[in-house]
């Protein structure tokens, strides 16, 4: 009975006070959706990168930064390095230590949307490997398979013809003279490779304008004509490794002793590397919500030991009617932990809608996909310190109550 | 009460010196007292909401002054009703809700019994409302229930009727009394008022009680 009372004079009050109540539980809502969104994207982007390696280990490219190597080649994301001579691809392919290499071309672009020359075991090769919506791998030079978002964002179909624009931003003065017929459309995959076209690589080689430097001296092109493979150069090569122990061979023999290729392995530790450099940006995310989390917190207080000066008679009502120090330290300790339950739901609820937004964007900017829904150690860290930081909150104006004595303030 | 003596802090001087003062159980007893005569200090002290610097309060048979706050306190919530000048309902609860946290602090909030004070007192239709939403004699009139619904043993009004005019105070009166008198409870009322102390068979001046005015 006694809880019952004490929660009836609780939830009245809140009502009395509904608007200050309700500021208060925004801050804390606020605070902590700002806190479960980035703790959500921190602990999905780990994953999701390391995730998304299609089951390759390394890549070699030229000379240049591995980060740089990996972005571009797994999650289409910067610039090349540069390219590296089909001697090196050779080379690597015949490598007893390498299971399995795929060349890869960068450089076009149809509307912003990458073009990526390869070969068409890219599509069989690719783990968990890529189902077609539509048609299958591209056969000849002039065709082209086209990732699910590119399919769905530009409107190409199968049989459309398309011609590509140079360079890897969308410059529609840049546009090449061939065009390529879409014969393939992938289902999507949730990763990058949804947000790009493939042609082979041959393709690539033979648009107009593209100069090769495959040995250093330049070749074009021209239709009809082969390509002699000293003139072909790529941007890299995907490699699947037989062993980790072959990696630090590989590691050794070209990065340690070589000077011409860099290889980017391990793969993970790189994207590692990568959140490493993010990390202070997101522990300043982290902080900057704590903190938004902590002055919610104390205004929750503020806002309690404010009301308490109004409510003198009403506490020594109580106290008249037979109420101890203790039952009125519990309204206020009840009303603080109510608020803040309350501006926690309302976060998770905010955190949600932030959440379905951000992986919007997110899939539209990189075409990887976020799961608002994915759980992370988060959920239970920030409500249950949200929670306790609301306890903490109540304990000054609970203390101010229990302190105060009652013929004073009811006749006062 | 005996030799009962209560000093505040900030003052010089005790500001209630009583020797004795006797209440029957069922009796009414007025008392007259001016403003800051001690009057609610007195009713503060024998509610056990003060402790007195030396001297006895027994209520029933126990002495207030021997329990700890939270004895006093849930004492208080199960055999003393209070009646405020200014009524003092809780302003966040209706009238029902104000009825059944006081029975319920005492340990009863039997839904019956405030149904029947609300049929009794008229105010059935007004269970729902917020004090604000009360006229005056109603407020009065939930005032009063409260103080009898957890059945106590002993009443104390302060100035009951100082906030009503004369046609609503001794209407007030009346209510106070018979219920006081149907629940078995004994009154002690404090006024001001000599027309309303005059309708008690026993009071007092508290100025001729309290030796600390003399």
């Amino acid at each position: 009975m006694l809880l019952r009372a004490l929660w009836l004079v609780t939830w009245r009050s809140l009502e009395q006070h509904r608007l200050a109540g309700s500021i208060t539980a925004f801050s804390i809502a606020l605070a902590t959706s700002l806190i479960l969104t980035v703790s959500s994207l921190q602990f999905q982007a780990v994953k999701v990168f390391s995730g998304q390696t299609g089951g390759y280990d390394a890549v070699l490219g030229a000379r240049g930064s591995s980060l740089q190597l990996v972005l571009c080649s797994l999650y289409h994301l910067e610039n090349s390095p540069g390219n590296l001579s089909w001697d090196k691809v050779l080379a690597i392919r015949q490598e007893p230590l390498v299971s399995r290499a795929i060349p890869f071309a960068l450089g076009d672009n149809y509307l912003g949307y990458r073009i990526v020359g390869t070969l068409s075991e890219y599509f069989s090769a690719w783990e968990p490997g890529f189902a077609f919506a539509q048609g299958g791998p591209f056969q000849a030079e002039s065709q082209a398979v086209v990732g699910s978002w590119v399919a769905q964002r530009t409107g190409l179909r199968l049989g459309d013809r398309f011609h590509p624009f140079h360079g890897l931003n969308y410059d529609a003065g840049a546009q090449h003279e061939e065009s390529y017929q879409v014969v393939g459309i992938l289902e999507p995959t949730n990763t990058p490779q949804d947000r790009v076209i493939f042609i082979p690589l041959e393709g690539v080689f033979r648009m107009s304008g593209h100069v090769l430097r495959g040995q250093g001296q330049e070749f074009v092109p021209r239709a009809g004509q082969p390509i002699p493979e000293a003139a072909q150069e790529v941007s890299g090569v995907l490699l699947k490794l037989k062993s980790p122990q072959a990696g630090m061979h590989l590691d050794q023999l070209i990065n340690r002793q070589g000077h011409s290729a860099t290889l980017a392995w391990p793969i993970a530790r790189i994207v590692s590397e990568l959140f490493l450099r993010l990390e202070w940006l997101v522990q300043l995310m982290k902080l900057t919500t704590v903190l938004i989390l902590v002055v919610a917190a104390a205004s929750v207080s503020a806002s309690l030991c404010n009301t308490l000066q109004e409510r003198r008679r009403e506490f020594a009502i109580l106290r008249a009617l037979g109420a101890r120090r203790l039952f009125l330290s519990a309204v206020i300790g009840l009303e603080s932990m109510l608020i803040t339950l309350l501006g926690t739901f309302g976060g998770f609820c905010l955190y949600l809608g932030l959440m379905w937004l951000v992986t919007r964007w997110l899939r539209f900017q990189t075409g990887i996909q976020f799961d608002p829904w994915a759980l992370h150690p988060g959920l239970v860290a920030v409500p249950a310190g949200a929670l306790a930081l609301g306890f903490l909150s109540g304990l000054l104006p609970t203390m101010l109550v229990y302190r105060r004595t009652l013929a004073p303030d009811l006749h006062g | 009460m005996a030799q009962v003596v209560k000093t505040y802090r900030a003052c010089d001087g005790p500001i209630l010196r009583i020797p004795s003062l006797e209440l029957a159980a069922r009796q009414e007893l007025g008392l007259k007292g001016k403003s800051g005569s001690g009057k609610s200090t007195l009713l503060n002290l024998i509610a056990g909401i003060l402790l007195p610097d030396s001297g006895s309060i027994e209520v029933d048979g126990r002495d207030m002054t021997r329990l700890d706050e939270a004895a006093r306190d849930g004492w208080r919530g199960r055999r003393i009703g209070y009646v405020h000048q200014s009524f003092h309902l809780l302003p966040s609860l209706t009238v029902w809700e104000n009825l059944w946290v006081a029975a319920a602090l005492s340990g009863q909030g039997k839904a019956e019994r405030i149904e029947s004070f609300l049929e009794r007192l008229d105010l059935q239709d007004r269970r729902n409302f917020k004090p604000s939403r009360l006229s005056l004699g109603q407020q009065q009139r939930v005032a009063v229930a409260r103080a009898l619904v957890h059945h106590p043993i002993l009443v104390l009004a302060d100035e009951p009727t100082g906030n009503l005019d004369a046609e609503m105070a001794q209407t007030a009166l009346e209510l106070l009394r018979s219920m006081c008198r149907e629940s078995g409870a004994a009154l002690l009322l404090v006024s001001h008022d000599p027309a309303i102390l005059s309708q008690f068979e026993h009071s007092h001046d508290l100025s001729e009680l309290n030796q600390a005015c003399s």
